[in-house]
C-alpha cells in the first residue's frame, strides 16, 4: 500500500521542504499533490483519494482551521488523517485540534518529528 | 514581581534570537556564530507578519541580499536559490516561523493568536526590540513591532 498525500500551504517552498521530508521518512509515500490554500485543497480533496493531508494554519483565501472544518463535515472526507504543520502553538489552539485528533508539527520540525507525527495521525499503520 | 522595562527588552531580545537560531537551524542547518542588537548596514531583503490577540503588533525580519542564495541551497534546494519567488517564500516563512515562535515565548501560550500572511514590508516606526544573529553566510535580523 502507497500514501497519497496532499500537502497544502501557501508557501511553494515550505511544500517543496515538506514533500522532500516526506519522501526521506522512510514511509511507502505514493503521489504527493500541493495545494496553495484551502480552496485549492478542497477542491482537489474532492478529486481525487488521499490518505493523509498536512495543512498548514496561516494561509490566505482558507485557512487551515477552516479547511479542517469543512474536512470534518463531509461524510466523504471525514475520516480523512491530518497532521497540521504550523508556527501557530497556542494552548487553546493545540487543545482544539487534540479534541479533533489532529497531530500537530510545529514549525520549523525535525525529520523525527515529523515521521512521530505522521504515523500518529494514521493510526500507527503506514 | 514588577518586570522593569530593562528586563522585559532583554526577555524579547532573547526570544527573538532564539527562534532565529531554531529557524535556521531546523531549515537551512545553520549554526549561529554570535549575536548583535543593532541592525547591519547593507541592502536587504525583509518581510512581516502581523499577530492579534490579546497584545497586537508585528514580527519583521530582514536579511542581507547578497545572502539569500547561500541560505536556500543550505535548505538543500539549490535548484531554487536564484529563483525570485523562492526568496520572497524564505523571507516570508521565516518571518512567519519567527513571528509564531516569539509571540507565545513573550506574551504567553495561554492565549490564542493570529497570524496574518506574510507581507514584504517592515512596519514603520522604531521596533521594541532588535535582535540580530550572524552565520557563516549572512545574518538574520527580527525586530518585535507592538501595534499602537
Amino acid at each position: 500500500m502507497v500514501l497519497n498525500v496532499i500537502v497544502v500551504d501557501d508557501s511553494a517552498l515550505m511544500r517543496l521542504v515538506i514533500s522532500r521530508a516526506l519522501r526521506m521518512l522512510g514511509l511507502p509515500i505514493g503521489r504527493i499533490d500541493e495545494a496553495g490554500d484551502g480552496v485549492a485543497a478542497l477542491a482537489a480533496l474532492r478529486a481525487r483519494e488521499f490518505d493523509l493531508a498536512i495543512v498548514d494554519i496561516n494561509m490566505p483565501h482558507m485557512n487551515g482551521i477552516e479547511l479542517i472544518e469543512l474536512i470534518g463535515r463531509d461524510a466523504e472526507l471525514a475520516q480523512l488523517p491530518i497532521v497540521v504543520v504550523s508556527t501557530e502553538s497556542g494552548k487553546a489552539r493545540l487543545a482544539e485540534l487534540r479534541n479533533r485528533a489532529i497531530r500537530f508539527l510545529r514549525k520549523p520540525f525535525d525529520p523525527e518529528r515529523m515521521l512521530e507525527a505522521v504515523v500518529g495521525a494514521l493510526g500507527g499503520q503506514p | 514581581m514588577t518586570v522593569t522595562p530593562a528586563i522585559r527588552t532583554m526577555t524579547e531580545v532573547e526570544a527573538l534570537r532564539t527562534a532565529i537560531v531554531l529557524a535556521m537551524e531546523r531549515l537551512c542547518f545553520a549554526s549561529a556564530d554570535g549575536f548583535a542588537n543593532d541592525l547591519p548596514s547593507s541592502d536587504t531583503f525583509e518581510a512581516s507578519v502581523a499577530f492579534r490577540g490579546p497584545v497586537a503588533g508585528s514580527v519583521a525580519i530582514a536579511m542581507p541580499r547578497h545572502a539569500l542564495h547561500s541560505f536556500i541551497a543550505a535548505l538543500l534546494l539549490p535548484e531554487v536559490a536564484d529563483d525570485r519567488l523562492a526568496r520572497t517564500d524564505f523571507v516570508s516563512e521565516i518571518a512567519n516561523i519567527v513571528c509564531g515562535n516569539v509571540v507565545p515565548r513573550i506574551f504567553g501560550r495561554n492565549s490564542t493568536y493570529t497570524l496574518s500572511p506574510p507581507e514584504l514590508v517592515r512596519p514603520a516606526g522604531p521596533p521594541l526590540a532588535t535582535a540580530v544573529v550572524h552565520f557563516e553566510v549572512g545574518w538574520v535580523a527580527a525586530m518585535l513591532y507592538r501595534a499602537t
